[in-house]
């Protein structure tokens, strides 16, 4: 039976493919930088040699650098971006987190009775660039799978409490969609695990079963550690399938490098308005002391 | 940057497309080391293919073999011959050109219903997004003002006599013309015919020229400079800019057409237009047929769009909504055509906005009420009583409700814990 | 899930055809010997539990079908899945109604064939028309599997209420959570958010 072209072999694509796999917290350095137990956190050395940026910027602010694309970057739209983004978070703070922690969100509901509402969930994705930045978080509630997308500097957010700090091995845990749903079970009333200021952030190295087939995408072509499966293609799958993760090579190629990463000048750039911000916040805070 | 990519020359030898430090002949589009440093920390773009979009071909950059000596600038060189006499000589023809702007500014007249101001040369510079004080996003295209000057304003008179041998004529007649420029740039690198055209307005040379068609009323004097000020926070706008290239298109994609059927036997018939006529007595295709065609790339409008948000430091305007063209190319703001958001009650500055008009210390951002400001507060909605009678109800009809396990006392909510 | 791997694989969700291994597999040597397979996965090599061969391609999704059918042998592109709620589209019923609870028990999932809407295309608060265990029943769109913006959940299945044809519920609860954006919505839907028991 001849199927149409549509019914095709080839992966479907999610939602968010994972692109720049080659990311920040994969490379050797974030890892090395990352994986230490590090007491004091000022003594990491920054990324651009004799500059003040903390290297530790990269990983807390992500959302403040821009899409990498040249023909869209625009130095004073990005810089009005940052000024807005810094405004939002002298009112609100946003804290450092990554997928795979457990968030808590309260938000301003005007559907509510009391208008707030609190949902709790695992970082599943953290995208978007400046003021677009989004998290998704996942929970499974009475046996329901409850996916919710949060765009990061939305005014109607109260706040944005880190109840549990950790990485997973992969940046994107869409495949918990597939798992079984205790590995998305928060309960509401969890409590904070309290992170020590100056510790590195654990990576937890849990490898999740997946359920058996079907499942909602082709997880297994797309090079995420974090997960195990029983079923067992067929080779002839495999040798048609294409796989998008990165390969082997690939971290060499430099040209590649800078056309999907921003340059580490610009970089500073921008992190250098979080600087002086943060001063400015710190002044704040010691006076009112 | 320039650092880094010499390093990665170096590195990889003389296969590498970026031009290396001494300048020499490579294969493709060659760089000297001075394109490099201007373009600052960005790649070369030209590495990226348009993929069968027109783009223009750019002179390749000349470089001087190293026999022929540098010459010798031109301002250097009349300093080097002028004597005192020429000197003082050329200082009073100087003062006899008169500037436009030495002359007092023509009498400001009202605006009017039939009031057509000049518009501004802006540049899209991207779009972000903005939230209301109801928590609602939207999307804000940010548009910056790059140092509009006008070159020159033709009363109708003048400008009937341009019109008169062009095709263009205006369905209004008694039109002035003004040539607004945008964008200074280095005159060094020009042709002294176009540099000459902004000597009357004693201006720098403008990157970017066009024409505004504006009625007797709103005629500006040439020289002035027109700043975002134009307009004002709320003010409705039309912008006008050029749409995205496509390239030759099919009819499916350029017309929205339905093509055939992808299976189900179709020979050669999947993305055809089908038939593009009627008729043997009839037989010829209708002018303006629908047919393959190159899309895209041509000058469109998008009507009445909100400023939201100004900031007068930058010349920056956040207009409410998108519209045609990518990001840093250049678009065209006027105040909108719409009749109901044409502001009699509340007229914009006529011709324009000058810097003797701020009589009170303004702020450097302004905003529509609307707009919520990200240094506010974090957005609060008020419980109303309707809200607590939904609640007292919700718990009444909970607890009626016949179920195996008793249900808890009112209607549970996430919020709660 | 709660309602039950049975229901799991056999309603709502295409069924498997049975995989045979080749002959290495079964001796124990590992067979992701694919180039661009990364290492550090874990292919375990048992043969998969599959569901008897009653496989129903037309009734399958676009991919899964490619992905089993091993008699195809050129490769396709495929898009990715919208999860749209059109006609046909079968909907996982959340309340305690028991003509609900006796189609999720037979694996006879409601089927969607009218969508109260201008656009045919259903979403969170549309009325729709399903055929469920032979009968013709309204029902509300509570869960959506489909990305929506901020704020607004996506549930990991397709959710309906039943209602009656005066728009009251046929159940007395919703046993799952329900968003929260359902409260603004007027109409007969209010009727339903009074027998939710959980909002998210």
């Amino acid at each position: 039976m001849a199927l149409p072209s549509r019914f095709g072999i080839r992966l479907i694509s999610p939602f968010f493919v994972p692109h720049r796999c080659d990311s920040i917290l994969a490379s050797k350095a974030a890892q090395a930088i990352l994986r230490k137990d590090i007491k004091d956190v000022e003594h990491v050395p920054p990324l651009v040699p004799g500059s003040e940026i903390p290297a530790s910027y990269r990983y807390i602010y992500p959302d403040f650098l821009a899409l990498p694309d040249i023909k869209k970057r625009n130095k004073l739209a990005e810089k009005l971006n940052r000024m807005d983004m810094l405004r939002r978070r002298s009112v609100m703070e946003i804290p450092e987190f990554y997928p795979g922690s457990v968030l808590a969100v309260t938000t301003s509901d005007p559907n509510a009775p009391n208008k707030t509402s609190r949902f709790v969930g695992i970082c599943i994705c953290r995208g978007g660039n400046q003021l677009l930045s989004f998290m998704i978080l996942r929970n499974v509630i009475d046996g329901l799978g409850c996916e919710i997308k949060y765009d990061l500097y939305n005014p109607t957010i109260r706040k944005i409490e880190v109840l549990k700090l950790e990485r997973r091995l992969d940046e994107q845990l869409f495949y918990l969609r597939d798992a079984p749903p205790e590995h998305s079970t928060f309960p509401f009333d969890m409590e904070a695990t309290p992170h020590p200021e100056g510790l590195a952030v654990p990576l937890n190295e849990t490898v999740v079963h997946l359920n058996p087939f079907p499942w909602k995408t082709r997880w297994e072509l797309y090079g995420f550690r974090g997960f195990t499966y029983d079923f067992l293609p067929s080779r002839k799958v495999v040798r048609k399938a294409k796989v998008l993760a990165p390969l082997e090579w690939e971290r060499f190629d430099l040209m590649k490098k800078y056309r999907v990463q921003i340059p580490l000048e610009d970089q500073e750039e921008m992190f250098k308005d979080i600087l002086v911000h943060n001063c400015g916040t710190f002044e704040k805070k010691r006076r009112r002391r | 940057m320039a650092q880094a990519l010499r390093a990665l020359c170096g590195a990889f030898g003389s296969s590498c497309r970026i031009g290396n430090s001494l300048g020499a002949k490579l294969p493709g589009p060659v760089r000297t080391e001075s394109a490099i440093s201007f373009s600052g920390s960005f790649v070369n773009v030209d590495f990226v293919r348009h993929g069968g979009k027109s783009h223009s071909h750019r002179r390749q950059v000349k470089i001087n073999p190293y026999h022929i000596l540098p010459e010798i600038p031109a301002v250097e060189k009349t300093q080097e011959r002028l004597t005192e006499e020429n000197a003082q000589f050329l200082q009073q023809v100087n003062a006899d050109n008169v500037s436009p702007l030495k002359a007092p500014p023509p009498e400001r007249k009202p605006f009017t219903y039939w009031t057509k101001r000049t518009g501004l040369i802006c540049k899209k510079i991207g779009v972000i997004p903005q939230w209301l004080t109801n928590g609602r996003r939207i999307r804000c295209s940010v548009v910056q003002v790059i140092d509009n000057h006008v070159v020159s304003s033709s009363a109708p008179e003048e400008f009937a006599k341009q019109y008169n041998a062009s095709r263009y004529k205006p369905k209004v007649r008694n039109v002035g013309c003004m040539v607004v420029g945008a964008e200074s740039i280095d005159p060094t690198n020009l042709t002294d015919d176009y540099v000459k055209l902004f000597e009357p307005a004693g201006l720098q040379p403008k990157r970017k020229l066009s024409k505004f068609i504006v009625t007797p009323d709103a005629l500006v004097q040439p020289g002035t400079a027109l700043r975002a000020t134009h307009f004002r926070t709320g003010d409705y706008v039309d912008v006008g800019a050029k749409t995205i290239d496509h390239g030759f298109q099919g009819v499916m994609k350029r017309w929205k057409f339905k093509g055939g059927p992808a299976t189900h036997g179709a020979t050669k018939f999947h993305r055809r237009p089908g038939s593009i006529g009627h008729g043997a007595h009839n037989s010829k295709v209708k002018k303006g047929k629908k047919m393959p065609g190159f899309m895209g790339g041509k000058y469109q409008m998008q009507r009445c769009l909100q400023i939201m948000r100004m900031n007068r430091t930058h010349d920056v305007m956040y207009i409410r909504g998108t519209f045609p063209g990518a990001t840093n190319s250049w678009c065209y703001v006027f105040d909108t055509v719409a009749r109901s958001k044409r502001p009699l009650k509340n007229p914009p500055p006529m011709p324009t906005h000058y810097p003797e008009d701020d009589v009170t210390p303004h702020s450097e951002e302004t905003f529509v009420p609307l707009l919520f400001q990200l240094d506010k507060p974090t957005i609060e909605f008020e419980i109303t009583e309707d809200d607590l009678k939904k609640v007292r109800t919700g718990a009444k009809t909970a607890q009626k409700s016949p179920s195996k396990a008793p249900p808890k006392a009112g209607a549970k909510v996430a919020g709660k814990s | 899930m709660k309602w039950g791997k049975e229901f799991y694989f056999s309603t709502v969700l295409p069924r498997l055809n049975r995989i045979t291994l080749p002959q290495q597999a079964k001796s124990g040597i590992p067979i992701s010997s694919h180039p661009r397979q990364s290492t550090s996965f874990n292919m375990i090599s048992r043969i998969c539990s599959a569901r008897p061969p009653t496989a129903l391609l037309h009734n399958l999704l676009p991919a899964e079908a490619s992905f089993f059918s091993l008699a195809s042998s050129s490769s396709f592109s495929t898009s990715a899945t919208l999860f749209k709620i059109r006609k046909l589209t079968r909907m996982r019923v959340v309340d305690n109604s028991a003509l609900g609870q006796q189609a999720t028990a037979a694996g006879k999932p409601a089927k969607v064939f009218h969508i109260y809407n201008k656009t045919s295309v259903g979403g969170l608060g549309d009325k729709v028309m399903c055929a469920i265990m032979g009968q013709k029943k309204r029902g509300y769109i509570v869960g959506v599997v489909r990305r929506q913006r901020d704020l607004i959940p996506t549930m990991d299945t397709n959710n309906l209420v039943l209602i009656n044809d005066d728009g009251s519920p046929l159940g007395t609860r919703i046993t799952v959570p329900i968003p929260m954006m359902l409260r603004s919505k007027r109409g007969d839907i209010a009727k339903i958010l009074s027998i939710a028991t959980r909002f998210v």
